[in-house]
């Protein structure tokens, strides 16, 4: 009697296309010929598809959640400059009648500090993978990104330390980028700069590190280093921020 | 191998999604924000809702990251125009469904050309999604999230493992199994009748 397990290899090999020719012709033919077969072969498709529509589902949760904060950071985005807009105009009105000195009307109408293009500009991601669910709370790894998660940046940062500098961990760069963003939760710009620099480059966080190097660079109220490390943003082809760091700089 | 006229971010998006796992969650995401711009372009273009088009951007998001996750796409395009010509099919599909109906120049063959065929797509019927799903909830949590991560996110089973604190793969190995197990006994007291005809 050929057991469950068997049948559970032999619809993932076709699910993923790792079947030869000869293989699925003679999958098709028992699907035709064996009922059992066909039905185990069906609840497992029927189970698989049951898990694709819950993670999809959970996904388009997570771009929802996406969306939202990018709605509400353009919103504050616009509230903020509209506001600046009406109080520079009230300024100018009380400047006419009062015969006010320029100085006042400049203090207004100067660029905005870094630190407020840092709060206009920083969003934080969630980390992947933590959702809150069944875990095993003593490994020091997963407590550490957990940490996180729950905006314990201070702990977090002292358990992901051990990971971000081993240089032979799997995920070393994950831990720095992570570490570097909770720094810049605890507003210390220097070891977050420190942190995203130990990521690996090129790789899969450089354009996101290349950002919070320069967001980092802003919440220090280092002009010189966050024009820098913008220009360094725009002078990449495609990089995701490009637009948004070619605003800044011109506000800078 | 990624053809020349894929770009290094391509790459990165790419590699991402086909490591599974953690990286997977992280890239899918990467993806969505890095074209978040289409949403309003289809907005705008197709003159339909903001809703209509966050759903059709998300929608052609999660089609794509499924095409790389099974090594379905073959860089014959830009990533982004893979996409975008994908969102671009997902609008048309809205304006498709209104009553009141635009006359939309387009063959429908052109999105399935684009989408390689998925088995799981056969069995069973969009309106059963959702019982389905109901199904996940019954077979308890911890079940739910490694059948999840294991069959959805792409995690291997060393990972789920550590995740999920059990002592080895073999022990994660065999709580797939029954937890599969479980997942079918159910189904099967509630077939669903769309067999006939899909084989």
């Amino acid at each position: 009697m050929e057991t469950n397990d068997h049948i559970f290899d032999l619809v993932e090999k076709y699910l993923a296309g790792d079947m030869s020719a000869q293989e699925m012709s003679v999958f098709e033919q028992r699907r035709l010929d064996e009922t059992e077969f066909d039905e185990e072969v069906l609840r497992h498709l029927q189970a698989r598809a049951a898990i694709r529509a819950v993670g999809r589902k959970r996904l388009k949760e997570n771009f929802e959640h996406i969306y939202q904060e990018k709605k509400a950071s353009a919103t504050d985005r616009r509230r903020s400059r509209l506001t600046g807009v009406m109080i520079a105009w009230r300024v100018a009105a009380g400047i006419v009648l009062l015969l006010v000195a320029g100085g006042l009307l400049w203090q207004l109408l100067k660029p905005p500090s870094p630190q407020t293009l840092y709060a206009e500009h920083i969003s934080f991601p969630s980390i992947p993978g933590v959702r809150g669910t069944v875990r095993s709370d003593s490994l020091a790894w997963e407590k550490a990104l957990r940490m996180y998660e729950r905006g314990d940046y201070q702990q977090s940062v002292e358990l992901l330390e051990p990971f971000s500098s081993i240089d032979t961990f799997a995920y070393r760069s994950f831990a720095s980028f992570y570490q570097g963003l909770a720094y810049l939760h605890l507003s210390q710009s220097q070891e977050a700069i420190a942190r995203f620099e130990r990521v690996e480059r090129p790789g899969l966080y450089t354009e996101q590190v290349d950002w919070y190097i320069a967001l980092a660079y802003l919440q220090a109220e280092d002009i010189e280093g966050a024009r820098a490390a913008l220009q360094k943003i725009v002078d990449q082809k495609g990089h995701y921020k490009t637009a948004e760091a070619e605003e800044m700089l011109g506000e800078l | 191998m990624f053809k020349p006229s894929s770009t290094y971010q391509d790459e990165a998006i790419i590699t991402g999604i086909q490591a599974g796992g953690a990286m997977r969650e992280q890239w899918i995401t990467r993806l969505y924000e890095k074209y978040f711009r289409f949403l309003y372009q289809g907005k705008s273009k197709h003159n339909i809702t903001e809703e209509e088009a966050k759903d059709a951007y998300s929608d052609a998001v999660i089609a794509v990251s499924e095409q790389i996750a099974a090594n379905k796409f073959r860089g014959d395009s830009k990533l982004s125009t893979y996409l975008y010509r994908i969102f671009y099919y997902k609008c048309v599909d809205i304006i498709r469904q209104r009553p009141t109906l635009r006359k939309v120049e387009l063959q429908e063959a052109e999105e399935f050309e684009l989408l390689e065929a998925d088995p799981l797509d056969q069995v069973i019927q969009e309106e059963q999604l959702a019982e389905l799903e109901t199904y996940l909830d019954k077979i308890g949590a911890k079940c739910k999230e490694l059948l999840l991560d294991w069959g959805y996110w792409g995690y291997n089973m060393s990972e789920i493992a550590e995740r999920m604190g059990f002592k080895d793969n073999k022990s994660a190995i065999s709580q797939k199994h029954k937890c599969m197990q479980k997942l079918k006994t159910l189904l099967s007291k509630h077939m669903i009748q769309s067999h006939s005809g899909n084989k």
